[in-house]
């Protein structure tokens, strides 16, 4: 607090003159010789402490009123921002973010010998500083303020939370946080702030945006910035204050001799079955300015495999190769690890989830089985399943087949199969379809591709899945038609988009169609005029797949074209219910993952650990009684592991960047000041270091409140109170008696006389 | 005739006035000369009050012969006889009645209560009634037996001047002291500001009231007495107990002083008109001429 008439104050020493008098009136008073005592006694006695009282009080209030008569001429002013009361309240939309740069260590700011490079780093990184400072910023607010978290890594994440000690407990969790999450999306965070700050009703309304300003980050953000900020501010009247807090002016790295990072991590096959033999290959980089030796570790789950020590020129790459061999299926964390120190500790490890699988048997049915090479109805999905085999003459396909023909099809024969793919065969007699209905419900695949030598007539006379058979609809005849595949994902296929961008060059002349009438086949994918291509009929714990048109070239070109080997393989899969390989996931995805359900059992709910070791619990939904459950698990923001486990029942999956957003992530280049300035001006951003200059910034946008009215309202509420006490002492003006002579009032003069 | 000690008391314009008023006493009287007022004895007088019948030893000529015409039996006329008043002046001479206010110019409640009793005195040996004077603080201090002799006014005067206050009020015990001195019918009048305790003077008017007497009471009081006009800081000392002194704020005092006084007021309004006393409030700040003949028109009407 200050005053603005300070000298003013010193008036408030008039305290002491009603003292003063008081004290004097005390020591002075006139003396008269009485009569009535004993009304005057008896007045004494009933009113002496009340009395006493009551001049004590006179006498304070006396004593405030100059105080605050010459504070309130003083004119003081509050300068404390957080007391100014809610006039100054603020809303506030914090844009945080935490992507991978963010988790970059500071220096410690000490000057250290080069062969201590380590003291050179601070324990703390850059998104620890942002979330300190953001604390300090949250804990010094006006009163009435609302503020809001939006983590601007993808995918953004908004904490609106309405108490302002939530958010800052949330902060600090966030500082402590290894994990980090995707690219920062500027553009989805700014949206979210600005959507919030529009809901907002303080009228002051600020946007502080916290980041290292990675170049990568930046460079190509502002005009998708301004361009969505543009749209959400339909009413201009709002203004919102943009500022910049940067956290990156602590540069360790150029300290630092050492600074590597792991780019990707591959395998060779890209599936692997236990007793088999997996090579891994780890890209790493050198960024540092000296060749070093650094030591490359290989762990699977928690056990170190192998050790490899390894020299990387300065600004270069190398791979490491690292072999493998799984004893058991399932899903296994496998992770590559640089022992080395330098600032960004967070890109010397990867860390990928790879599923163990036996090769999956698949028994292919030819209904057109020829001697000549790749005339037979099956020799197309043959070599799109088996291609290392066929190409190379090497294990390493995911799949291992087998042709035989229809009337070779028998249980004993079924039973060491995990899928069987009827080709073009005419009809099946009411035993093979039998033999495979119980192959299905057993949990096996069972594919049914259609042809030119299908009769259709005879696939109606097939019993309905409704009524315990393979069919799950009216198969209608083989027809001419022109056209293609609607490409589409679905949990049947994960196709990159470049397989899915391959299907439009595919051209069909002929095909049959399905009216699906069973309500729990459903179409995987269409054709270009919505007739479904693909559909998929769960039998059992298995389920049984119709393809409406050949697997070979007899319909379409697609059998010849590259896209049908991961269309068909990721077919297969589907259909064993299986997935072999890498497992990843892009922060924030959905991961469905399919689930076993025994019948009569009680499994609980679904648990998930996210890579934060956040626990999560999923109810189980049983769909009524079907013994598959399809879980849709949130993932997490963060880059990691995560687990998921039902029953005795455990899967893995890997949420990570995509080769390229890591690479793009790994690029540790920021944007120089002017580079900076230039996007803070485009934006009309103030660009500040710290919280203390922002806070300095906004509260140089509020003079003070001044505060003299409050006392000369305490003021003028004294006076009032002197009078009424004043009144209180004074006396009471009644009507005398009747009497034959009435008393009379004393007259001003004759009272001053007395 | 400049010399006699009521012209210390009266001036000549209280007189004018005083002079022109008759006291005439309420209840029957008993005085040992004729005069204005009635007697309890029967008498010789033009006022006819009844008949009763003759019994031997009667006077011949108070037989009603007109009466024994009419009835045939012999009936004595009987008159009221006519007396003269025996009033006793009582002057409070206590402490508390040497108050002198700002507003009394300078008069005290003592020399007040002297000048309305030289007025009342005069006033009443002048209509041939006998008067008495009696002072008293806590006991009584002067008697005078009444007389209805002109001199007698002048033995009153120079008792009165010779009166001095001083000591405390004990007007219970004086009231009570008086039965002895006023054992026949009379007057009473008490000049006295009436400050002690309620009871006992109630308790002593009742017994006079009940021995015959006839009481006036005239209350005389300060005008600052009754609204306590005092502001400043004050250190109040008794009157009456010299030991006894409060240092008040007055201001703050006020309210619950006019409380008590009046509380106190209306006590003895009350007990006075139970008691069938006249009870007249006398301020010093007015003149005692206009309080008395205020009085007697009141009376007179009543």
């Amino acid at each position: 607090m200050t005053f603005l008439n300070a000298f003013l104050g010193l008036g408030a020493a008039a305290f002491t003159i009603p003292l003063v008098i008081h004290l004097l009136n005390r020591s002075k008073y006139q003396t008269l010789d009485w009569g009535a005592m004993q009304f005057l006694s008896s007045s004494v006695q009933v009113n002496a402490r009340r009395i006493q009282w009551k001049q004590l009080l006179l006498l304070l209030v006396r004593c405030i009123l100059p105080i605050l008569l010459a504070l309130a001429m003083a004119r003081p002013m509050v300068l404390a921002w957080r007391d100014s009361g809610s006039a100054n309240a603020m809303a506030l939309a914090i844009m945080i973010d935490d992507s991978m740069s963010m988790h970059s260590l500071l220096d410690a700011g000490t000057a250290v010998p080069p062969g201590q490079l380590n003291r050179a780093l601070s324990e703390t990184t850059r998104l620890a500083k942002a979330c300190a400072e953001l604390e300090s910023i949250l804990g010094q607010l006006p009163s009435g303020s609302s503020a809001c978290i939006i983590l601007s890594g993808a995918p953004v994440e908004v904490w609106a939370e309405q108490d302002p000690d939530r958010i800052q407990e949330r902060l600090r969790s966030l500082a402590k946080r290894r994990e980090y999450s995707g690219p920062l999306d500027a553009a989805a965070g700014t949206r979210a702030a600005v959507e919030w700050l529009n809901q907002r009703s303080q009228s002051r309304r600020h946007l502080l945006v916290v980041s290292d300003f990675a170049a990568v980050d930046w460079e190509s953000n502002p005009r998708a910035l301004v361009r969505s900020v543009g749209e959400l501010l339909p009413k201009p009247t709002i203004q919102i204050a943009w500022s910049f807090l940067d956290v990156s002016k602590e540069i360790v790295s150029e300290r630092m001799a050492s600074d590597f990072c792991v780019t990707s991590l591959e395998g060779v096959p890209s599936w692997v079955a236990p007793g088999g033999t997996l090579t891994l290959s780890a890209s790493l980089q050198n960024r540092g300015p000296e060749a070093i030796q650094v030591p490359v570790r290989l762990t699977v789950g928690v056990e170190e495999i192998e050790r490899q020590s390894l020299t990387i020129a300065p600004q270069s790459s190398a791979t490491v190769r690292f072999s493998w061999t799984p004893k058991t299926a399932g899903d296994t964390e496998i992770g590559v690890t640089i022992d080395s120190l330098d600032a960004t500790p967070h890109d010397n490890s990867i860390a990928r989830v790879l599923t163990v699988q036996k090769p999956i048997q698949v028994l292919l049915v030819d209904g057109e089985r020829r001697n000549e090479a790749m005339r037979s109805e099956s020799d197309y999905l043959r070599v799109a399943l088996t291609p290392i085999a066929l190409m190379r003459g090497q294990p390493g396909d995911l799949f291992e087949t087998r042709v035989v023909t229809a009337n070779e099809c028998s249980d004993a024969l079924l039973a060491s199969f995990q899928i069987v793919v009827c080709c073009n065969v005419p009809d099946l007699n009411n035993e093979q379809r039998q033999s495979m209905h119980r192959f299905a419900t057993a949990g096996g695949g069972v594919v049914i591709c259609l042809g030119d030598r299908i009769q259709v007539d005879r696939y109606n006379q097939w019993e309905t899945s409704t009524a315990g058979g393979l069919r799950p609809g009216t198969l209608g005849p083989r027809e001419d038609w022109a056209g293609s595949i609607s490409p589409s994902i679905n949990p049947m296929f994960e196709l990159s988009s470049s397989v899915l961008d391959a299907l439009s060059g595919v051209r069909y002349e002929h095909r049959n169609t399905l009216l699906i009438e069973d309500p729990t086949a459903w179409s995987g994918m269409n054709f270009t005029d919505g007739e479904p291509w693909l559909v998929s009929l769960p039998i059992g714990s298995g389920r049984c797949v119709w393809m409406l048109s050949s697997c070979d070239d007899g319909d379409s070109n697609l059998p010849a074209r590259p896209a049908f080997v991961p269309i068909m393989q990721q077919l297969m899969r589907y259909a064993s219910g299986d997935r072999a390989g890498w497992r990843s996931l892009r922060p924030g995805q959905i991961w469905q993952q399919a689930w076993t359900i025994p019948p009569d059992s009680s499994l609980g709910s679904l648990q998930v650990v996210a890579p934060n070791s956040k626990l999560l619990e999923i109810p189980v939904d049983t769909n009524g009684g079907s013994p598959l459950w399809l879980s849709d698990i949130p993932t997490s923001r963060e880059v990691g592991v995560i687990t998921a486990s039902l029953g005795d029942q455990a899967h893995r999956m890997s949420v990570e960047l995509s080769p390229a957003e890591r690479i793009r992530e790994l690029d540790r280049r920021l944007l120089s000041e002017n580079q900076r300035m230039e996007l803070a001006n485009e934006l009309g951003a103030t660009s500040l270091e710290d919280a203390a200059g922002w806070l300095a910034q906004v509260r140089s946008q509020w003079s003070g409140r001044e505060l003299w009215t409050w006392f000369w309202f305490g003021a003028m509420a004294m006076f009032l109170l002197e009078i009424g006490i004043q009144q209180s002492l004074a006396p009471k003006r009644r009507a005398g008696p009747s009497e034959s002579v009435q008393p009379r009032s004393a007259s001003p003069n004759q009272r001053g006389a007395a | 005739m400049l010399a006699h000690p009521l012209f210390r008391w009266l001036q000549p314009h209280d007189f004018a006035r005083v002079s022109a008023l008759q006291w005439m006493a309420r209840d029957v009287v008993e005085g040992l000369s004729g005069g204005m007022h009635r007697s309890r004895h029967v008498g010789a007088s033009i006022d006819f009050k009844e008949h009763r019948p003759y019994v031997h030893g009667d006077e011949i000529r108070s037989i009603d012969w007109k009466l024994f015409g009419k009835t045939d039996r012999l009936y004595i006329r009987q008159y009221e006889d006519e007396t003269n008043l025996r009033a006793t002046i009582a002057v409070d001479q206590s402490g508390s009645m040497r108050y002198s206010g700002t507003r009394s110019s300078g008069l005290t409640k003592h020399e007040y209560a002297i000048r309305l009793s030289a007025c009342l005195a005069y006033l009443l040996i002048a209509q041939q009634d006998a008067v008495g004077l009696v002072t008293f603080d806590s006991k009584l201090r002067t008697n005078i037996p009444a007389r209805s002799r002109p001199n007698h006014l002048r033995l009153i005067m120079e008792k009165l001047a010779a009166s001095q206050c001083r000591g405390e009020t004990d007007l219970g015990t004086v009231l009570q002291d008086m039965l002895s001195v006023c054992r026949r019918r009379g007057l009473i009048i008490l000049i006295s500001d009436c400050f002690g305790t309620m009871d006992a003077l109630a308790r002593s008017l009742s017994m006079l009231r009940s021995n015959h007497q006839e009481i006036v009471l005239f209350q005389v009081m300060d005008d600052d007495e009754w609204d306590f006009p005092f502001q400043s800081r004050t250190m109040f000392r008794s009157l009456e107990r010299a030991e006894e002194q409060l240092l008040v704020e007055p201001a703050a005092l006020r309210a619950t002083y006019r409380t008590n006084i009046e509380q106190f007021q209306s006590e003895l309004r009350a007990h006075c008109q139970r008691l069938r006393i006249d009870l007249i409030s006398a301020r010093t700040s007015e003149p005692f001429s206009t309080i008395v003949a205020s009085y007697l028109a009141t009376r007179g009407a009543a």
